[in-house]
């Protein structure tokens, strides 16, 4: 079930309905709880046990490593959660993939072997919550939170539905507290979260997916396109995953805050960032402060010296690339960041103004390319047809550079916040009006084929 | 956007409910103004077949529906000359369509109907089967024809359909959930905006195959289109030929069973039509749908029925040579059944009075 299907206003409608008919805090975390669970299972309920494994696991590791004493026991308590978690993300996810590139090596030396790969079905949103669990219990070895009594709440942290499968990736100390005290229904902006979710599913489902089959067609055949194709399907691209992904994140902000439950903001108009340190304090921002907090600092940070520091940064991004796929593309490009942070602090240099933004969609819009190519040698010609070394002459309707033009200027107009200033104002009767309106305006351009959101995939 | 985090004075709980339905109102009412403004679906030449039987709609005294075996068996041209060696002089139109089953056939006719064509006096709908479970209609993929049959009337069909129909209760409600879904689908216009602006840039996504839909004499041909001309083996339609002979030999004397079957369905169709004055007859082209269109014709809810799946009465139109496929004629064999078709058509004309 994804959030643009129809069955999924018919399950949220009684979600919400029962939630707040609710009278006791303890029935409504319940409700959600069971709620959750049906929202995961439909997918594949046989999945579940992964997500209870993990729940079983964090809950009473989580209560262990406050009752033990001696650090060594307590760091014992935190391995066994590591392991636990990240063994089963690797079994699913990166198994295949480091057999398969074992193998090559072993090749690339002249040792000719084999193995069998296991070829599992990836969990939907296995990265998001084993990342999720892991700070709970990351932060309580390091003393930033106590273990939470009731498993019950600690299972609905794990799998609150609205940001279960695809973030954002929600830490313990944010969340948990919520849960122990009783959400009030007349203290929900409902106009605010109705109007953070019709923007979400436009960015989704009329922008996104109707960019996919314009980026598909190039990236399918890059080799056939000109520069002005190439650079216009990779620009589209940009937008696409974009609004895909932003997307899905405004309508779990906005499902859950119509829950009464918050959220941390995951993007903050990334592409318009001068340089891409602050590109990266813009996108998915609970994923790079996951890895900022449990990754960057834990290394060393930049306390040890410039070298450690760009060691840090490559390891961080190098890893955030792999958190996303299990592909060497995924590292290349994980890596061209990596590099340009490198950079960028090596050189003091922070762009700034239109220059920079040009510079910083410059090169996440070449990063792209490794993301979304099927593998390595089409990113390679595609890169390649960039800049003009390719053969390919073919170009897209240029009515697309229109409507990529009309995206950039309403998108900059959108950072503004000019809709959040004046939403207030509106009078209940009108907002309704508008908002009954507006859906019927949407739908329309709504494509009538599901694609599923492109981060279920991590 | 960023969503303030903070609070609002209470507010009474109803508010809320009623603010939605006022919404939802304003939805389906916009939705409803746009959707009457929205091109048919273009799939295989559903709009182009449509336009110009609207452009032409009052020149046509009868109209034949159903699917690609009256596209490919009907020809009208031949039914009409064959008519008026009979002395009748009527102008009939081929409005059957590739895929075209029973539920798509009846929106079709509502739109026809409610067009009021001044000079329509016989309607000929090919006996398909109402089967939402397993037919067509079950088939996942989701296509614009598919949505524009999903009109609350052509759901609630839907729906009664397989509240009838005899199959496990899991699968009902997977059905069900289905028509919600097309309906949801419909109440929105998803997906129609795109196809909305080729139609006014006059921008055609059909493959070239099947555009322009008619060939080049639309008058000419009147919506019949030989869409097969694809081989099949002589031996294998032989032995296909004598399985039907046999199969109609074992069938004789079986009793259908009618209780899984949406009578009620049916019923309106046929009062819908007679409603208007016209007359209402029903082709049987498929061996599978045979048995239980004859047991309807004996039930009294088919008004009339002309059956032409059987080769041991019409040896005629089993010839090999006649066929495009399996399941269609190749223009020989339309030539062939529109005749027949239009002898028969005379004969019942007399028969009735009429």
């Amino acid at each position: 079930m994804i959030f643009t299907e129809l069955r999924f206003f018919l399950f949220f409608a009684l979600v919400f309905g029962v939630h707040w008919a609710l009278r006791g805090n303890g029935l409504r975390k319940s409700w959600l709880l069971l709620c959750s669970y049906v929202f995961y299972g439909v997918w594949r309920w046989e999945f579940l046990g992964l997500i209870l494994l993990s729940t079983v696991i964090d809950y009473f590791v989580g209560r262990m490593i406050v009752r033990e004493r001696p650090p060594g026991g307590k760091r014992a308590w935190l391995v066994l959660s590591l392991v636990g978690n990240l063994g089963v993300l690797g079994l699913f996810k990166y198994f295949d993939f480091f057999i398969a590139s074992g193998v090559e090596l072993l090749g690339a030396v002249g040792i000719e072997t084999t193995a069998d790969r296991l070829e599992l079905v990836l969990p939907v949103g296995i990265s998001f919550y084993t990342f999720q669990t892991l700070s709970y219990t990351i932060d309580i070895y390091r003393g930033n939170l106590q273990p939470i009594r009731s498993f019950r709440d600690f299972a609905l942290f794990v799998a609150f539905f609205p940001q279960l499968v695809a973030g954002p990736i929600v830490r313990a100390t944010q969340f948990l507290p919520q849960l122990s005290t009783k959400r009030i229904f007349a203290s929900i902006n409902f106009k605010s979260h109705a109007t953070l979710f019709l923007f979400g599913y436009v960015k989704k489902a009329c922008i996104a997916d109707n960019f996919a089959s314009v980026v598909d067609r190039v990236f399918s055949e890059p080799e056939s396109f000109g520069p002005a194709g190439l650079w216009l399907g990779v620009l589209l691209y940009s937008v696409q995953i974009y609004c895909d992904f932003s997307g899905y994140s405004d309508m779990a902000i906005a499902v859950a805050g119509m829950l009464g439950y918050a959220l941390p903001l995951n993007f903050d108009f990334p592409y318009l960032a001068s340089n891409i340190t602050e590109f990266w304090r813009r996108w998915h921002i609970s994923l790079s402060t996951w890895f900022r907090d449990y990754l960057y600092i834990p290394l060393g940070g930049n306390k040890l010296g410039p070298i450690l520091t760009y060691r840090n940064l490559l390891v961080v991004f190098l890893l955030c690339g792999l958190w996303h796929g299990a592909s060497w593309r995924f590292v290349v490009w994980g890596l061209i960041h990596g590099f340009f942070l490198v950079l960028e602090r090596a050189l003091g240099w922070r762009a700034r103004g239109v220059l920079g933004t040009l510079y910083t969609v410059f090169v996440a819009t070449v990063a792209w390319v490794f993301f979304r190519a099927p593998d390595f040698a089409v990113a390679m010609t595609y890169v390649r047809g960039l800049f003009g070394i390719g053969s390919g002459t073919e170009v897209l309707d240029p009515v697309i550079w229109g409507v990529l033009v009309g995206f950039i200027l309403v998108h900059i107009a959108m950072s503004s916040r000019v809709i959040e200033r004046n939403l207030e104002r509106v009078r209940p009767l009108a907002y309704s009006v508008m908002y009954g309106v507006a859906w019927a305006l949407v739908a329309p351009w709504v494509s009538i084929d599901y694609q599923p959101f492109i981060y279920f995939q991590f | 956007m960023r969503v303030p985090t903070g609070t609002r004075p209470g507010r009474g709980s109803l508010r809320l409910p009623l603010q939605a339905l006022i919404a939802l109102t304003c939805f389906l009412i916009v939705a409803g103004a746009l959707r009457s403004r929205l091109p048919w679906p273009e799939s295989s030449g559903f709009r182009a077949k449509l336009e110009y039987f609207v452009e032409h709609k009052d020149e046509f005294d009868v109209l034949f529906f159903g699917s690609s075996r009256v596209l490919c068996g009907v020809a009208p041209r031949e039914f009409d000359e064959e008519l008026a060696e009979h002395g009748l002089e009527v102008r009939s139109f081929n409005l059957a369509l590739g895929g075209m089953e029973a539920f798509e056939t009846d929106y079709l006719l509502r739109r026809v109907l409610d067009l009021e064509p001044a000079a329509l006096r016989w309607v000929v709908i090919e006996y398909t089967s109402w089967d939402p479970v397993g037919g067509w209609t079950a088939i996942e993929s989701t296509n614009l024809r598919r949505i524009a049959w999903h009109t609350s009337s052509g759901t609630r069909d839907a729906v009664e359909a397989i509240l009838v129909a005899r199959v496990p209760f899991t699968t009902k409600l997977t059905e069900l959930g289905r028509q919600a879904r097309f309906l949801g689908l419909w109440v929105s216009n998803v997906g129609q905006a795109f196809p909305a602006l080729d139609h006014a840039r006059g921008v055609s996504r059909l493959p070239p195959r099947t555009n322009p839909l008619f060939g080049d004499d639309i008058p000419g041909l009147q919506g019949w289109h030989p869409m097969f001309n694809e081989s099949y083996g002589r031996r294998a339609w032989s032995k296909r030929v004598k399985n039907l002979l046999n199969a109609g030999v074992r069938s004789q004397g079986e009793k259908v069973d009618l209780r899984d079957f949406p009578t009620g369905v049916l019923e309106r169709q046929v009062e819908r039509v007679r409603s208007r004055g016209m007359g209402l007859l029903y082709l049987g082209l498929s061996f599978d749908e045979s048995l239980r269109a004859q047991a309807l014709l004996e039930r009294g809810t088919l008004p009339e029925l002309f059956a032409y799946t059987s080769p041991l009465e019409h040896p005629e139109l089993y010839r090999y040579e006649q066929r495009a496929d399996v399941n269609h004629m190749n223009p020989d064999g339309a030539r062939a059944l529109s005749r027949v078709m239009a002898k028969d058509f005379a004969r019942l004309l007399e028969e009735k009075g009429w």
